[in-house]
């Protein structure tokens, strides 16, 4: 049980690859609406992953590379652009596609309101997950994920999001299978059992996948080298269909395994282990839904983990006063007072017109 | 005397010839009678005979010619004037009478605005003040390190000591001791050293923790933040390295 347990590690491996990177986006934000918008990653190699960042790096980009002496990340890479209103910038990652691993989009409003204008920042980070076969609802309340995606690291919530993606994982393994022995329809291992059977065989497969963990904080990593392979894993899964199925048809059944695992594999793209983002605001800050918040500064910070499970929203809202307004208003309630002031003595002439000698005629 | 109060007004009807035959005579029995009345229509007569001569000759304008011109012509332009001033003064009535109101209006409308925007942005500032008092210091532990930022400190921390077991056990038990210099004096040094950026955010977070000097030996006043603010950077130092450790 022990070697399986081992072996199983390596399937449930986290559905999405991260090459340990952090993106680093800073947002500054000017009264006029305009923005900046400038992105930095460390990585070890002079080139981004292919795909793995949601930037739409074009030649209205300028593009960076400096060596940061650092031993892990021996790259700094910086894109920045400067977008003139609200709108280009929001045009900008509007136009990025629902095509990368991580979905982005990023809007800036500007509202008149006379005394002050009010500018809307938002930002929202999604991570698109391959393996949607069990929806996260299924294992998450609304209030969970939303706990989940703002930072709730609470156990109990780890162990949903982590039982959801086995589940996934699980789910992108056994439909294949399922599939080949509709198509065999062999009585001695029919589909029929293998329905029957899947929520042992998924039992088993979690049950393993605890005692693996527990033996994982017991041992050193060579334990794990030795046993993390794809054959080990599907000798496992081949030996654990034996002993839960009952049945020994299963030949040919390990090549399905592989191939699905080739597929579930060439589904998985790199990106980024986490982000932070900071945006200064002009004037004063009114709202964010960030708990970092340093002078006009804001940021958030969050990991694939918590995108992969929800949206990750960031939001912030400042004003801007506007000084000429003050000053018109000012005027117009000084034009009234006169106004008032006027009026005043137009009466009292008028009386004193009409009440004159001359005016009665005599 | 009522009845010279009676006569009196028709002393001078009389002069100008104006009264009737019955009303003449009653004049005259009167005045026989009353030499104060008597006395006012003497008068009346005589300085009516003496003007008689003026009210014959006519004048004669043709030589003052220019002098009636320009009055008449500043009659009529004072006429004119006159009436320009009064249709001025009647259109700034019109003007008056719609810009007030709009103008109050405008002002009254502006204020609520400024009111409204007032009230409504002070209570969301309440709402972010409080939510960063109460929060933000925990969310800075959660927030100021990203989860691989930690797994590097993390390795960072088992190269430092040296040793194959997790650096977490020795941390926890400088921490439980209550002592971080067993922690500072067995790798945090060479911790920071390695990383400068690690540094920089504690001591921004810390800043009295960079006032002990190691070489010198601890005075009371070093005791004192290592007893305050030494426990609460090994509190997050222990919890960075826990999720560097996952």
């Amino acid at each position: 049980m022990k070697r399986y347990a081992e072996a199983v590690l390596s399937v449930l491996i986290p559905v999405v690859i991260s090459g340990c990177l952090d993106e680093h986006v800073k947002t500054t934000v000017s009264a006029d609406g305009s923005s900046e918008r400038t992105i930095s990653i460390k990585t070890s190699a002079k080139s981004l992953p292919n795909g793995a960042f949601p930037v739409a790096i074009d030649s209205t980009w300028t593009v960076d590379w400096k060596e940061t002496g650092e031993k892990d990340t021996k790259y700094e890479y910086t894109a920045r652009k400067k977008f003139q209103t609200p709108d280009e910038l929001s045009r900008e990652y509007a136009a990025l596609g629902d095509t990368g691993v991580i979905g982005l989009r990023v809007s800036l409003e500007k509202r008149f309101e006379w005394f002050y204008t009010y500018l809307d920042y938002r930002e929202v980070y999604t991570m698109r997950n391959p393996f949607t076969n069990v929806p996260v609802t299924d294992y998450l309340t609304k209030d969970e994920i939303a706990r989940y995606v703002r930072g709730d690291k609470s156990d109990s919530l780890d162990k949903k999001v982590k039982l959801w993606d086995s589940r996934n994982d699980f789910e992108e393994l056994f439909r294949p299978i399922l599939a080949e022995a509709e198509h065999r329809n062999d009585p001695a291992l029919p589909a029929s059992l293998l329905k029957d059977k899947k929520e042992d065989l998924f039992g088993r497969v979690i049950e393993a996948d605890s005692l693996n963990k527990k033996a994982d904080e017991h041992h050193a990593d060579a334990k794990k080298k030795e046993t993390s392979s794809v054959e080990g894993t599907v000798r496992f899964f081949i030996k654990m269909f034996k002993e839960v199925l009952g049945t020994t048809h299963v030949s040919g059944y390990d090549t399905v395994f592989m191939q699905s695992w080739d597929a579930m594999d060439r589904k998985k793209k790199p990106h980024p282990d986490s982000w932070s983002s900071s945006v200064q605001m002009p004037g004063l800050l009114t709202e964010t839904n960030s708990n970092v918040v340093e002078g006009n500064t804001i940021t958030w910070k969050f990991g694939a983990n918590q995108i992969h499970v929800g949206l990750y929203e960031m939001h912030a809202t400042s004003r801007v006063t506007n000084v000429w307004a003050f000053v018109v208003t000012g005027i117009a309630g000084l034009l009234l007072v006169l106004l008032a002031i006027l009026a005043a003595f137009r009466r009292r002439h008028g009386r004193a017109i009409s009440s004159s000698p001359v005016r009665r005629g005599l | 005397m009522k009845e010279c109060q009676k006569i009196e007004p028709l002393l001078y009807l009389y002069r100008d010839g104006e009264l009737s035959a019955r009303e003449r005579s009653m004049v005259l029995e009167h005045t026989r009678t009353c030499p104060r009345c008597h006395e006012i229509l003497n008068q009346l007569l005589s300085m009516d005979a003496a003007l008689a001569p003026l009210r014959e000759s006519v004048p004669e304008f043709s030589e003052d010619a220019v002098l009636v011109d320009e009055t008449m012509d500043r009659i009529a332009g004072a006429s004119v004037k006159a009436v320009e001033r009064e249709q001025t003064v009647s259109l700034m009535d019109e003007i008056l009478r719609w810009l007030r109101p709009a103008l109050s209006f405008a002002v009254l409308a502006t204020t609520s605005l400024l009111v409204i925007q007032q009230s409504r942005d002070a209570t969301k500032l309440a709402d972010l003040e409080n939510r960063l008092r109460t929060h933000g210091d925990a969310a800075v532990s959660a927030e100021l390190f990203t989860n691989s930022e930690a797994r590097r400190l993390f390795d960072i921390a088992s190269r430092e000591q040296k040793k194959e077991t997790s650096p977490f056990s020795s941390l926890r038990s400088a921490t439980v001791a209550g002592d971080p210099m067993n922690l500072i004096g067995s790798g945090i040094l060479g911790l920071f050293q390695h990383n400068s950026g690690l540094f920089e955010e504690f001591a921004r977070r810390y800043p009295d923790l960079s006032k002990i000097t190691l070489e010198n030996g601890i005075d009371e006043n070093e005791k004192k933040i290592l007893a305050t603010e030494g426990k609460a950077f090994m509190k997050e130092f222990e919890q960075l390295l826990r999720e560097g450790e996952k």
